[in-house]
């Protein structure tokens, strides 16, 4: 029993072995490569960020934007979209948290959990006007697109998860890979990459010094370049 | 892969509402649309005068329990397939759509009809009878010209005393009605008609409005622009503030999540590509399909070879469609092309190395030749370029008109857009343009045989239209190959074929060979309004 257990998981290993090896094989090779460096940036500013905020949060989604690359090299693309999806939902949360001590000490013990529609929330959610206002009001203007942007990356991300019988019944039922859902993947990570930036830039990086604005500078010229405002902090 | 639409009909009226993107200046048209005064909304292809009409009728439907007045929305795309012997006759056509379009909108609404709009008529008959008599209309095509009997329709008096007894039995204000694709741009007979009808029809208790392409003239004895009509020019000014925002706004609502990402990432990129497109949300959208990752690469592959051959094909199609009036269509593509474009481009250099203002107009003398109006309406109608300012006095107070240039074509002589496109929209000043004068060399070369546009060459070239292969329609391979299948190998075929005909195919029942029939003949419209 104990032993017809093991090889069923050696067995499922190789297959994990197969899928990672397609993957690296196919054209989407170096998106991947490029895409998993993020965990070193994001790395960054847990080391900038601890001491100073309560880094709980986003430690979780460091370990969940890691394990949805896990999951996608195993072939478990559901899994993938699955922590895709939370990395990109608990980015927003720390952010949303992090100014706010009580909600969440109750959110910790608890008490109290914030919905994502809170999260993107026009009036008061991390992307609102009056929130990106208090700490980096040069792109305020930004706002409304990124709660479009993001909406639309949550509501994509969650067909592949629930709800959606054309994207569910294209999921493999065995582990094998699959360009098509590596790549819809891929895009989907690129772009939560592209809103965790945006929102840990607007929310912290005018508090930074000299040495730690330094340590950000090249993540944030190439991914967030093309926002004029954000260069003057490098000016 | 973001799958946008496009055109306005692709939208369900329904859902029109979610796709609006407001601006002042939008705000302001639509609700003049809905107020009691008639406005006609002129405007290019695909710069949004439908989506508007739309949006007007959406907001009445809306607010019908409160305001009382009903939305009646209708187009007149069918007219170019008319082929009348009478002038008066497209009159009575129209008069039959807008009956039948007005019972339509009604029952929909939920709103018992207390009077009839055809005295001798039940309800149903009235319907019966509306619709034998618009398709017999639209059957005229085939040739078989024959009297159409009109005699049960009413007189347009008789139309606006049965419509003011509705709304006085049903408490309705008014009803407003918004009628898409009005005139021909090619058919002034037509224009005739339209305005002749439209100045007749409105009343106290009717409000008709309008969506006309620029160009469109002829006005008839009766109809006096500036008395019966307030006209709109529905135009987005690259030049103002919130330009580039109104256009991402509008992509914000159809993009996914991957495209938003790469605009908000090269936004600078982006606001090349929407200065590019003029104002026109349609080309915005289908050269965003083209740049899907809007890379520099990308926007300046796509501004250099969309604006410099693909905006083109729409012009030089008129020209393919109405040979007769070839001449008018190929001078003003080599106008443009020849002269306007090098000459701006060429000081907009010199303007941009001396650091001063550029400019994106030009200035035709009033007394220059009709032929040549007439070739800048038909480069007005595909949006190359756009009236500016009627009456501007330009060098010696000499009195002329100042048009626009699309920017896209201008940015596309540029060696990378996406570097000097945003100094030179930014810079662009009215004051500068390039002149031409009465008697421009230019002009000599636009002979054409023909000085006015007449409906026999319309009729004409209706005929080689239709007898054209199905290959030229704008249908996805296959359903052409679908309709070559049951030997409809020319446009007409497909017109003239019965569901029944197209349930012949493999695998085609009732409700597929309806949405192959619709498909193929709103294709066809298309192919031919324009």
């Amino acid at each position: 029993m104990e032993q017809g257990c093991k090889e069923h998981f050696s067995a499922l290993n190789h297959k994990f072995s197969a899928v990672i090896e397609s993957s690296f094989s196919s054209e989407k090779s170096p998106k991947i490569s490029e895409l998993f460096q993020f965990i070193d940036d994001l790395n960054t500013w847990h080391e900038i960020l601890q001491g100073k905020e309560d880094t709980t949060i986003l430690l979780s989604a460091i370990k969940e934007y890691e394990f949805s690359f896990q999951a996608v090299l195993n072939g478990q693309y559901r899994y993938a979209f699955i922590a895709q999806r939370y990395f990109l939902e608990q980015v927003c949360r720390f952010i949303y948290l992090s100014t706010n001590e009580l909600h969440l000490r109750h959110w910790k013990l608890g008490l109290r959990d914030i919905s994502w529609g809170s999260l993107v929330e026009k009036e008061n959610g991390v992307f609102s006007k009056i929130f990106i206002r208090a700490f980096y009001d040069e792109v305020e203007d930004e706002g409304e697109h990124m709660i479009a942007l993001s909406s639309k990356l949550y509501r994509e991300s969650s067909e592949f998860i629930h709800g959606n019988f054309e994207k569910i019944s294209g999921m493999p039922d065995k582990i094998n890979f699959d360009v098509k859902l590596l790549e819809k993947w891929l895009d989907f990570v690129e772009t939560s990459k592209f809103v965790a930036l945006f929102l840990l830039l607007v929310r912290f990086s005018k508090e930074f010094d000299a040495e730690e604005l330094r340590k950000i500078e090249d993540m944030t010229k190439e991914e967030l370049g093309g926002i004029e405002e954000f260069n003057l902090l490098f000016a | 892969m973001s799958d946008f639409k496009i055109r306005t009909e692709t939208i369900k009226p329904s859902k029109i509402l979610d796709y609006f993107v407001e601006t002042k200046d939008d705000r302001k048209i639509v609700d003049r649309l809905k107020s009691d005064v008639p406005i006609v909304l002129v405007g290019s292809r695909g710069v949004g005068k439908s989506f508007l009409l739309r949006v007007a009728e959406a907001e009445l439907k809306r607010d019908i329990s409160e305001k009382n007045v009903v939305p009646v929305y209708l187009s007149f795309t069918q007219g170019s397939v008319l082929q009348l012997t009478d002038e008066h006759d497209f009159y009575q056509w129209m008069l039959a759509k807008m009956c039948s379009a007005l019972l339509r909108s009604i029952k929909k609404l939920g709103i018992s009809v207390p009077a009839s709009l055809l005295a001798e008529k039940s309800g149903d008959e009235e319907d019966h009878y509306l619709s034998l008599l618009i398709s017999e209309f639209e059957q005229t095509w085939k040739g078989n010209l024959k009297t159409i009997d009109t005699t049960d329709l009413p007189s347009i008096d008789d139309f606006k005393e049965a419509i003011e007894d509705i709304c006085e039995e049903s408490g309705i204000e008014s009803i407003n009605f918004f009628i898409d694709e009005a005139a021909h741009i090619l058919r002034p007979s037509q224009q005739r008609q339209f305005f002749s009808l439209y100045r007749d029809v409105n009343s106290p208790y009717i409000n008709c409005n309008a969506a006309v392409y620029p160009g469109v003239t002829s006005f008839g004895d009766n109809f006096q622009p500036i008395h019966d009509a307030t006209f709109i020019n529905l135009e987005r000014d690259v030049s103002s503030a919130g330009y580039v925002e109104y256009m991402r706004n509008i992509v914000d609502k159809q993009a996914d999540s991957n495209l938003l990402g790469k605009i908000a990432k090269n936004m600078s990129n982006f606001s090349v590509l929407s200065y590019a497109a003029n104002g026109n949300p349609r080309i915005l959208l289908k050269t965003l399909t083209l740049a899907p990752s809007v890379s520099s690469r990308e926007v300046n592959t796509v501004i250099k070879e969309f604006y410099k051959s693909e905006i083109w094909g729409e012009h030089t199609l008129l020209s393919d469609k109405y040979s007769g009036f070839k001449n008018f269509i190929d001078w003003g593509r080599n106008f443009v092309e020849d002269y306007i474009l090098p000459e701006v481009k060429g000081k907009n250099d010199g303007y941009l190395a001396g650091d001063k203002k550029t400019s994106r107009f030009f200035w035709i003398h009033r007394d220059a030749p009709e032929t040549v109006k007439k070739a800048l309406n038909l480069l007005c109608y595909t949006g190359i370029i756009s009236l500016h300012t009627d009456a501007v006095k330009a060098t010696r107070s000499e009195v002329g008109t100042r048009y626009s240039l699309n920017v896209g074509c201008l940015l596309s002589l540029e060696n990378t857009p996406v570097s000097t496109g945003i100094p030179i929209v930014k810079n662009t000043t009215i004051k500068r343009m390039s002149e031409f004068g009465a008697n421009h060399a230019a002009y000599t070369s636009l002979s054409p045989e023909i000085t006015a546009f007449d409906d026999s060459i319309i009729n004409q070239a209706l005929e080689e239209q239709l007898a054209k292969s199905v290959d030229f329609l704008d249908l996805p391979n296959w359903l052409i190959e679908t309709l070559k299948g049951l030997g409809l190998n020319e446009i007409k075929d497909v017109l003239n074929a019965t569901e029944q005909k197209i349930q012949e195919a493999y695998y085609v029942g009732k409700v597929r060979s309806r949405y192959i029939k619709n498909e193929a003949t709103s294709a066809v419209f298309e192919y031919l309004s324009g």
